[in-house]
């Protein structure tokens, strides 16, 4: 996957993880069994056919990346921490949500995620970010709750 | 004419206007934001029409569709930076006039072009997709089949060098669209065991994790690595007070006309075809203006003529791109992909034949259309004043804010976590895919689309076994044909392009 030793290429590595999903999808198309002999194409016909597609167009898009020489292609460079550490504290907000409840999880993921992202760090700043949690995390369950009719989840961590 | 009094009365009352108001607004706003986009506006209003009556619900969605269109030209006047990416011809003209010592002009020629282009494509649709609908009554499964390819495949091709990756997308949303009850036997498929995948995946989580994610991921990575003043962005526009001379203005355009008309057709026309969408509408409407105009060396210096065109460009798109939707259920780009959804969500199957089994709702698109736009005028000339702040709006607060709407957006939809665990995956497919930069828009009208194109192919050859009718009955054939084309002269583009690069890289070696 290391071409003179470079950094693997997007493109490749894509076209790689492409090919394998199709791949997969390939054999789980074909254990689905057709029982209607009046539908030549089946449950399976479509998604096999897509997935040769698929299959097809990630050789294609793995040759092509290897094939240029330029620099044109995007490459696995570094790790942007801020996008993977913003991920980690939205996948902690959905695992926490139906614990913590809708208001109380919501004013924490809004006050963690507005500090990390403030470069500004006084103690008005923080007043700010806080008010902003409250009345956010209170204004949308209102919302929803008693205007939309849709029931977020509540408190519910020693049930 | 019944139908139309009928959705009148259904539109005009007083929780519908508020309702459409609202949506404007929030139309405007988000578009305002440089780096939010009308789709995302679109998409995140998309859970709080849920509980509404259909109507209700795709009203107030036209209303933030209209409003997004001419929200991008306040940042790109005052700013110089494009709210949306439809705004960009807008900064040629509406920024150099704005640093004369005219923003308030400016602004206003923007507003008002936006709302006339947007009145002619609304006309244009209104008057033709009663006809190509009618005429989409005469499309068997074969022809029905070919326009999804042609959509797809168009779609996909128009990605210039990414037609590969675009058409991989469209593959893979294809795909994704296979999970679930198969749509003519019943049979379950891929679904891992999961009794929540048995009805397929809820596409508004898709949506809502593809286009909401990674650009709240651009926006955190700009956020992060800019410096505190950098973020609280000064403008002597924005903090200032500006005099917006709208009547003076109307006066001002009334001489342009033409250029309006033009341009509002230019658009509409774009964004009736597939793939194309309000950036294209807005470059060849800006570039036919200055052909067209006595003075084309002003163009870029602050002229009204190169306002106009961009603004009444890229609204026209709003009632052009409508028009493939409504009549013949096929979207030709991501926005009016989820606007179908959005139809879809309230059981509305748009096509032929929502002409005739649903009139009255047909024509509730239109009034909302024409009153969406009328709404959007309204709001902009009172509230202008407050969009100018929003510009200024930090990013630091509003990122955390739509991540958390796009959470409780997601577990509206069905009161169910599994959605929302379904919006996390695709969020992080969606930034990927787009950090190796992956066209999204195919992939969604893969989505939408998959199972209306299975369910079409199934048919056809259920009906006929003859694979040939594809290329023997002539609508599908000639569909087929452009899509090809399409095809292939992206295909040879791109064999130039590698051609020519390996050509240097052998120089420079």
């Amino acid at each position: 996957m290391r071409r003179g030793g470079g950094v693997v290429k997007k493109d490749t590595l894509l076209g790689i993880v492409m090919a394998i999903f199709s791949v997969g999808m390939l054999i789980q198309s074909k254990q689905l069994v057709n029982e209607n002999k009046f539908d030549t194409i089946g449950p399976s016909g479509f998604p096999e056919g897509v997935s040769w597609i698929l299959l097809g167009l990630s050789i294609v898009l793995i040759l092509t990346s290897l094939l240029k020489r330029s620099v044109s292609s995007p490459k696995v460079t570094k790790i942007n921490w801020n996008v993977i550490f913003s991920f980690v504290i939205l996948f902690a907000y959905i695992i926490l949500l139906p614990y913590l409840g809708f208001i109380l999880a919501t004013f924490i993921f809004l006050w963690i995620l507005q500090v990390f992202l403030t470069r500004i760090r006084t103690l008005n700043s923080f007043l700010k970010i806080t008010l902003i949690s409250v009345i956010f995390s209170l204004v949308t369950f209102l919302l929803f709750e008693k205007v939309l009719q849709v029931f977020l989840p509540r408190f519910d961590l020693f049930l | 004419m019944e139908y139309l009094l009928e959705a009148f009365a259904q539109i005009f009352t007083l929780k519908v206007l508020g309702f459409m108001v609202l949506g404007s607004i929030w139309g405007i706003v988000a578009s305002a934001i440089p780096g939010f986009t009308i789709t995302m506006a679109v998409v995140l209003t998309l859970p709080f029409t849920f509980s509404m009556e259909p109507i209700v619900g795709i009203a107030t969605m036209i209303s933030v569709y209209v409003g997004g269109f001419s929200g991008g030209l306040i940042s790109a006047a005052l700013l110089g930076i494009p709210g949306t990416p439809s705004a960009i011809c807008t900064t040629f003209d509406a920024r150099p006039m704005a640093e004369k010592g005219e923003p308030g002009r400016a602004l206003s020629i923007g507003v008002l072009a936006s709302f006339f282009g947007g009145l002619v494509s609304i006309i244009v649709c209104i008057l033709t997709a009663g006809p190509i609908a009618k005429f989409g009554l005469r499309f068997g499964p074969w022809e029905m089949f070919s326009l999804i390819f042609f959509a797809l495949t168009l779609i996909a091709s128009l990605g210039g060098k990414a037609i590969v990756k675009g058409l991989l997308a469209g593959a893979f949303g294809l795909l994704i669209s296979t999970v679930g009850i198969d749509p003519v036997g019943g049979k379950l498929r891929f679904t891992m065991g999961l009794s929540q995948l048995a009805i397929g995946f809820a596409f508004l989580p898709i949506l809502i994790g593809l286009f909401a994610v990674p650009q709240m991921m651009k926006s955190i990575t700009k956020i992060r690595q800019s410096s505190g003043e950098d973020s609280e962005i000064s403008n002597s526009f924005i903090s200032g007070s500006i005099n917006i001379p709208w009547i003076k203005t109307l006066k001002e355009l009334s001489k342009h006309w033409v250029g309006i008309v033009r341009s509002g057709l230019i658009g509409c026309l774009v964004g009736a075809l597939p793939a194309a969408g309000g950036s294209i509408a807005t470059f060849l409407s800006y570039d036919q203006a200055k052909k067209f105009s006595k003075k084309p060396d002003e163009f870029g210096k602050g002229n009204i003529e190169g306002i106009i065109a961009s603004e009444a460009g890229n609204s026209g798109v709003a009632g052009g791109s409508l028009i493939p939707t409504i009549a013949l259920g096929i979207p030709g780009s991501a926005v009016t992909a989820i606007m179908l959804g959005a139809l879809m969500l309230h059981g509305i199957t748009p096509g032929p034949l929502l002409f005739k089994s649903q009139p009255v709702l047909v024509y509730g698109i239109y009034v909302s259309l024409i009153i969406g736009n009328i709404i959007m005028l309204l709001v902009q000339a009172l509230g202008m004043k407050a969009f100018i702040k929003v510009c200024n709006m930090p990013g630091d607060k509003i990122v955390p804010v739509v991540l958390m709407l796009c959470v409780a957006g997601s577990y509206a939809l069905n009161n169910r976590f599994f959605d929302v665990i379904v919006f996390s995956i695709f969020g992080v497919v969606g930034y990927l895919l787009s950090s190796a930069k992956v066209p999204l828009a195919p992939m969604v009208l893969g989505v939408i689309l998959g199972p209306l194109a299975e369910a079409n192919l199934r048919k056809a050859i259920m009906t006929d076994p003859n694979i040939m009718l594809f290329f023997t009955r002539p609508i599908s054939l000639v569909l087929i044909i452009i899509s090809i084309l399409s095809l292939l002269i992206s295909i040879y583009q791109l064999g130039k392009d590698l051609k020519k690069e390996q050509q240097i890289t052998s120089k420079s070696v």
